[in-house]
């Protein structure tokens, strides 16, 4: 894969899993980024996030143990792999670079 | 508690998610649902539901077409096209297969209708299991004289009170009503029954408006019916009617509305328009007073239904019912008789009823079931035709077998392959059937008369009498039968044989297919003989002279508005005379019953010259001077009544006529002898002035009863006979229609002819004959299309032995002996085995008639020939065709 390309929703829930580190699954990561970004969020489109970030090799999951909570389903955790790290770091410095080219002219 | 998530929901997830992905996804909503179900738990449910529809897409449903093993499918596939191939290709085979089962599932599904319908009647109750009806038996000097629903009055209280299992009691009696008056508006032929205020408790009629508990304590109370507020008061809210009045007829006390009762969900044997509280038939008011009505044993003339408790078992019950007998009828055992009660489940009333003086219409359960047996008997004979045709077509498909084993087929695999194709015919004749149904649904409720459609056998309100269930099991199990065997012979043939050419004709199949082909025909030749004797009864009794003439007599409503008494007489007589002025009108009389009226009975009547050991019951009938003459009924003796026999006032008549039948009941030798004698009848002495040839005054179903004729009539409630010239009806009838209006103004006229009534009677035995014959018709076809198939193959099978016959200096008819011997034989097997079988079944039905024609041989020798002829004109155009093909043409091809 040349070009990891990382969708904007996708780099959301991908920065989600490497900030919970070892306690990423689908409803922490739910819960927190509905918080950070203040508007409600389907938990189907995390899953499918999920499942497409797994396939590029950003994350690795594991399953976790049986919870009463869910039903007698197990957690699925994600963690962050060197490759989605790299990914993750590519992006920041590519937006931060272009962020300092902006001229400093005030914005009135 | 723990909050549960929505089953059908979750159910649907784990069906469609994949299953490594279940775990994640399932867990994750069932999470967030726990979590927010604190706050909200419809507002979780909600959310549940709609997480789980976001999660249908495509990278979570699992992949259904490679969930399946994936072999069987494919050759599943496989199966339906080779079987669609197959059925197209042998356009012939399949046509007779689908149209046999097409018209035998299509016959079931209407007979089926009928039947769930006949045994649907009164099952909308929820009390059914408890409810029975009062059955009462008279037996006198051990012989049975009365079997009757009608008992006395008193007797459910009394088994109230004696037996701790009754729970209530309800009396019940139709009230003839001719015409209700609503303000300004006259209503006739309104169904009125006076019931008791446990009616409403024990049956399940629910109230629209009024009080279920109150309704009908008061004397003078009346509930209508939704429907008669609706179509005759024309009221829409049922609310507005309670507290208005009503009058019947002349009654002096006016009926008040106290309720509105919802129409029956389904049928039932009682019809009414209108419930009456039962204590206006005895209470002090009204001048329909009735005392016997309230507690009574002397007069049986009223219908009872009672409720045991949950659980009591009526058998049990009816045992201690002997023990009434001798504490209610102190007085009975010394004159001989014996009143026997028992109990009748409510849900056989309708069906399984022999009795007199029924409460309402019946059916007769041996007419349903035979009628449902036959059906499913021309199922069977189309299911044999598929047996039959698939296996004698063995032949074409042993290499393919053969082939399909080689290349490792299982045994297994084989069997499902020709089950699917047994599937895939059932299945286009049920599609065909049901259109069929649909097109054939109007005529067939016309011939039924009544109002029928497929969806009542699947309606939850309806089909609740197990003919439904009956029917798909019965359909399951003749479709995987009928497919079975044909699977398993074509799967069993040996490959190496079939692919060697050795393969000859299977002898094992031959038998089976021989006796399907009789079996076929004995049920078809069973049916047709059937008919037959339905044919000929009904002609014998339609035909058969009743004693009386009751051609061109048409009778006129009952003038129940006018004069009783002596009034009355005086006003009939004129009215009478005029209409004998009119041009077309040959003569008239007035009686206070007709032919085909149930009669009153009364016990006790004797002769008082000579001591008899026996009291007997008799019929009894008022008629004026003319009836006898108007229905050229027979004089034996004696004289007719003059106008001077009669008086208003009952106690002051003293000459009687009597029938042959009761002559003999008094034990009198001659017809001469009786006249001038006494006899006492009504606890007086009467004179016996004439004597009349009998008559059959019910059908010819019953026997003659002892009838005394009485110059008596019935006042207002007499009805008026009337026989005319049918030529210019319309003008006589608006003369006869003046006439009327002048001598009884205010009354409703209305008129029918006799003998369309009288015939009435036999209206369930016309549509038995009907659906008989017609079945009959059905069976034979189907037989004749397995026939026909039949023979096309085994000629087409032996046609090289044919051209090697012609060559070698056979005879055309030679040969057509040939081929048409062996199925010639079986239809003859087949009426040798149906005829005796035939005879003791409609010996059976006729039981039912007291008149009955004799089941004579011709019409087994006349069904034999017929079905023969039949038989061979089927098989003849088939065989004289390879008879005269030139032995050339089926020899060269090699």
């Amino acid at each position: 894969m040349k070009h990891h390309s990382l969708g904007e929703f996708e780099e959301l829930v991908l920065l989600m899993v490497a900030a919970l580190h070892n306690e990423a699954y689908g409803v922490s990561i739910h819960e927190n980024l509905e918080e950070k970004l203040a508007k409600t969020v389907n938990i189907s489109a995390i899953h499918v996030a999920l499942k497409r970030l797994e396939e590029k090799g950003f994350v690795t999951s594991r399953f976790g143990g049986i919870t009463e909570d869910r039903g007698g389903r197990r957690k699925k955790f994600y963690v962050i792999t060197a490759l989605g790290k790299r990914v993750l770091d590519k992006q920041y410095e590519l937006r931060t670079g272009i962020y300092h080219q902006i001229p400093k002219i005030s914005f009135r | 508690m723990k909050p549960v998530p929505p089953k059908g929901p979750l159910l649907f997830l784990r069906w469609f998610c994949r299953k490594d992905y279940l775990d994640e996804i399932e867990g994750n909503i069932i999470e967030l649902f726990n979590r927010q179900y604190q706050q909200s738990p419809a507002k979780a449910e909600r959310q549940f539901t709609w997480n789980v529809i976001r999660h249908l897409r495509p990278e979570f449903i699992k992949p259904f077409r490679l969930a399946t093993p994936t072999n069987s499918y494919a050759m599943f596939r496989n199966y339906l096209k080779i079987g669609t191939r197959n059925l197209l290709k042998h356009k012939f085979f399949s046509l007779i297969a689908v149209t046999g089962l097409a018209i035998g599932l299509c016959a079931c599904i209407l007979i089926m209708q009928y039947a769930n319908a006949e045994l649907g009647v009164d099952r909308f109750h929820t009390n059914l299991d408890n409810l029975y009806r009062v059955v009462n038996d008279r037996y006198q000097q051990g012989a049975r004289v009365q079997h009757s629903t009608m008992t006395y009055s008193g007797i459910g209280k009394a088994m109230k009170q004696e037996i701790p299992e009754v729970a209530a009691y309800c009396r019940v009696t139709p009230y003839r009503v001719e015409v209700i008056s609503w303000a300004d508006k006259k209503i006739p032929d309104q169904r009125t029954v006076l019931v008791d205020a446990s009616f409403l408790s024990m049956f399940t009629y629910p109230l629209l408006a009024g009080d279920p508990t109150t309704a009908l304590q008061e004397p003078n109370s009346v509930i209508v019916s939704e429907k008669m507020a609706r179509e005759q008061l024309g009221v829409k809210e049922p609310q507005s009617l309670l507290g208005q009045v009503l009058v019947f007829d002349t009654d002096s006390l006016p009926y008040k509305i106290t309720g509105v009762c919802k129409d029956a969900p389904g049928k039932s044997q009682l019809h009414f328009d209108l419930l009456v509280s039962y204590v206006s038939l005895y209470s002090n008011s009204g001048n329909n007073r009735l005392e016997q009505a309230d507690y009574d044993f002397t007069r049986a003339s009223f219908w009872q239904y009672i409720q045991l408790k949950e659980g009591a078992d009526h058998t049990a019950v009816e045992r201690r019912f002997a023990a009434l007998n001798t504490k209610y009828f102190p007085t009975a055992a010394a004159s001989g008789i014996r009143e026997v009660f028992y109990l009748q489940p409510l849900q056989k009333a309708y069906l399984y009823s022999d009795f007199e003086y029924e409460i309402g219409k019946t059916g007769n359960y041996r007419i349903v079931w035979s009628l449902l047996v036959i059906a499913l008997f021309i199922l069977v004979l189309a299911w044999m035709n598929y047996i039959n045709l698939s296996t004698a077509r063995s032949m074409e498909r042993a290499k393919e077998v053969g082939i399909r084993k080689v290349t490792g087929a299982s045994r297994m695999q084989l069997i499902k392959q020709f089950l699917t194709e047994a599937l895939l015919i059932n299945m286009v004749a049920i599609i065909i059937a049901v259109f069929l149904t649909w097109l054939l649904q109007q005529q067939f409720n016309q011939l039924v008369n009544r109002e029928l459609s497929i969806g009542m056998l699947f309606s939850k309100q309806t089909a609740n009498t197990g003919v439904t269930r009956l029917f798909v099991l019965f359909s399951v199990a003749g479709i995987f039968l009928s497919g079975f065997y044909p699977a398993f012979v074509l799967s069993a043939f040996n490959p190496l044989k079939v692919l060697k050419g050795k393969f000859a004709r299977s002898v094992s199949g031959v038998l089976l297919r021989k006796s399907l082909v009789t079996a076929q025909f004995a049920i078809s030749i069973l049916l047709i003989i059937g008919s037959f004797v339905v044919y000929r009864q009904l002609r014998f009794m339609t035909g058969q002279s009743l004693g009386y003439n009751m051609e061109q007599i048409m009778i006129l409503r009952k003038p129940v508005l006018s004069n009783p008494g002596t009034a009355f007489m005086s006003t009939a007589d004129a009215f009478i005379n005029t209409l004998q002025q009119l041009a077309h009108v040959k003569a008239a009389a007035v009686s206070g019953r007709i032919p085909g009226d149930d009669l009153v009975r009364i016990n006790n009547v004797s002769r008082t010259d000579i001591a008899m050991q026996s009291q007997g019951t008799m019929a009894n009938m008022g008629i004026d001077p003319r009836f006898i003459n108007l229905y050229q009924m027979k004089l034996l003796a004696g004289r007719n009544f003059s106008p001077l026999d009669y008086n208003a006032d009952f106690a002051q008549l003293h000459n009687l006529i009597i029938n042959e039948t009761a002559l003999r009941q008094l034990a009198f030798r001659s017809p001469e002898e009786a006249v001038g004698k006494p006899v006492k009848a009504f606890n007086r002495e009467w004179n016996i002035i004439g004597v009349v040839a009998d008559f059959h005054q019910k059908s010819l179903k019953s026997g003659i009863e002892p009838v005394l004729l009485l110059p008596n009539l019935l006042g207002q409630y007499s009805q008026f006979s009337i026989k005319i010239d049918p030529q210019q009806l319309p003008s006589t009838l608006g003369a006869i229609q003046k006439a009327y209006a002048s001598y009884f103004p205010g009354n409703v006229f209305d008129y029918y002819f006799l003998d369309e009534k009288f015939n009435r009677q036999y209206s369930n035995d016309y549509l038995f004959g009907k659906v008989f014959g017609l079945f009959a018709a059905l069976a034979i076809l189907i037989a004749c299309l397995g026939l026909s198939g039949l023979s096309l193959l085994t000629t087409a099978q032996r046609t090289k032995e044919i051209g090697i016959r012609k060559v070698l200096g056979a005879s055309v008819t030679g040969i057509i002996l040939l081929l048409s011997k062996d199925f010639i034989k079986l239809v003859l097997l087949a009426i040798a085995i149906a005829s005796p079988v035939a005879w003791y079944m409609m010996h059976l039905w006729l039981q039912d008639f007291a008149y009955r024609v004799n089941i004579s041989w011709w019409i087994f020798v006349l069904t034999g020939l017929l079905s023969l002829i039949i038989a061979l004109l089927v098989i003849g155009f088939q065989t004289v065709r390879s008879a005269i093909a030139n032995p050339a043409n089926s020899l060269r091809i090699e």
